[in-house]
């Protein structure tokens, strides 16, 4: 039995941010993405996000290709390959009933590829690749 | 029979009532997004909670009432509504986006897209005054 249902996940907005490191421009593109999560089993809903966006970007060997330093959640270590992605939990509200009961909780996370400016082509790929598995989708975890 | 009555036609004062209405409630919301982007700001020197400003039909542009930039940062220019009716909220320190959004080295405080958050949760009862403010317009 899956212990989440992901609703729903759309972009909100794109992302696009440069970044000077040790004298380089590094850029960071991806986008903000809405979740619609409804926990099944009782425990909390942005872990389940987590763990629903972290298995979908992880599946794909396109993406893990163009991103060696893997996933990271909130900042990736110092020392890490290059590009590497990172989902950080942006905002959120929860979706009640008149009587306060939890339907769902609507968070944002900006879902981003991270690396020297010099990888450009291959941030942007990256970037459509995560989009292409997130934009417009559902499931479970 | 003859019937009698008097009749008013209060379409021209409720077309003039719109607009004022409308600018109150968009001038409202944006005030409070300015005051929860100010409240949710981590402070390390205050400049970046200082620098949030809002310019809206109804109350001006609080643009300009920040502290001193610390080392190298500034602040960014004031931004214009697109229209009469439009308010704008924004954080005029350089780096409020690596705050918001992270950096390579840092993981994002994301104070401005709470404050975003807190402004749709409030907008609906905003805009439930508007029947309110259009008979205060009359």
């Amino acid at each position: 039995m899956s212990n989440a249902a992901i609703l729903s996940c759309y972009r909100e907005s794109p992302l696009e941010i440069d970044e000077l490191v040790n004298g380089e421009v590094w850029s960071n593109i991806g986008g903000l993405y809405r979740l619609q999560v409804q926990a099944i089993v009782p425990g909390h809903e942005l872990y389940y996000s987590f763990q629903w966006l972290k298995s979908v970007l992880a599946a794909d060997s396109t993406l893990t290709g163009y991103a060696p330093g893997g996933i990271w959640r909130g900042l990736a270590p110092s020392g890490t390959v290059t590009p590497f992605i990172v989902i950080a939990f942006q905002a959120g509200t929860d979706v009640l009933t008149m009587n306060a009961i939890r339907l769902f909780v609507n968070p944002l996370f900006q879902v981003k590829v991270t690396g020297p400016a010099t990888l450009s082509p291959t941030l942007g790929a990256a970037a459509a690749e995560i989009d292409a598995l997130l934009a417009r989708t559902s499931g479970t975890i | 029979m003859s019937v009698s009555g008097v009749l008013y036609n209060l379409f021209p004062a409720l077309a003039r009532a719109l607009r004022p209405a409308c600018q109150t409630i968009s001038s409202d919301t944006a005030r409070f997004i300015e005051a929860a982007v100010a409240a949710n700001a981590p402070v390390r020197s205050g400049f970046m909670a200082s620098s949030a400003y809002s310019v809206t039909p109804k109350y001006g542009s609080t643009y300009g009432t920040m502290g001193t930039p610390p080392g190298d940062s500034y602040a960014l220019p004031e931004q214009a509504p697109d229209g009469p009716d439009d308010s704008v909220v924004g954080v005029a320190a350089n780096y409020g986006i690596y705050v918001n959004y992270g950096t390579r080295f840092m993981a994002a405080q994301p104070f401005w897209d709470q404050a975003m958050e807190q402004g749709a949760q409030v907008f609906p009862a905003e805009a439930a005054k508007f029947e309110k403010l259009l008979l205060e317009g009359l």
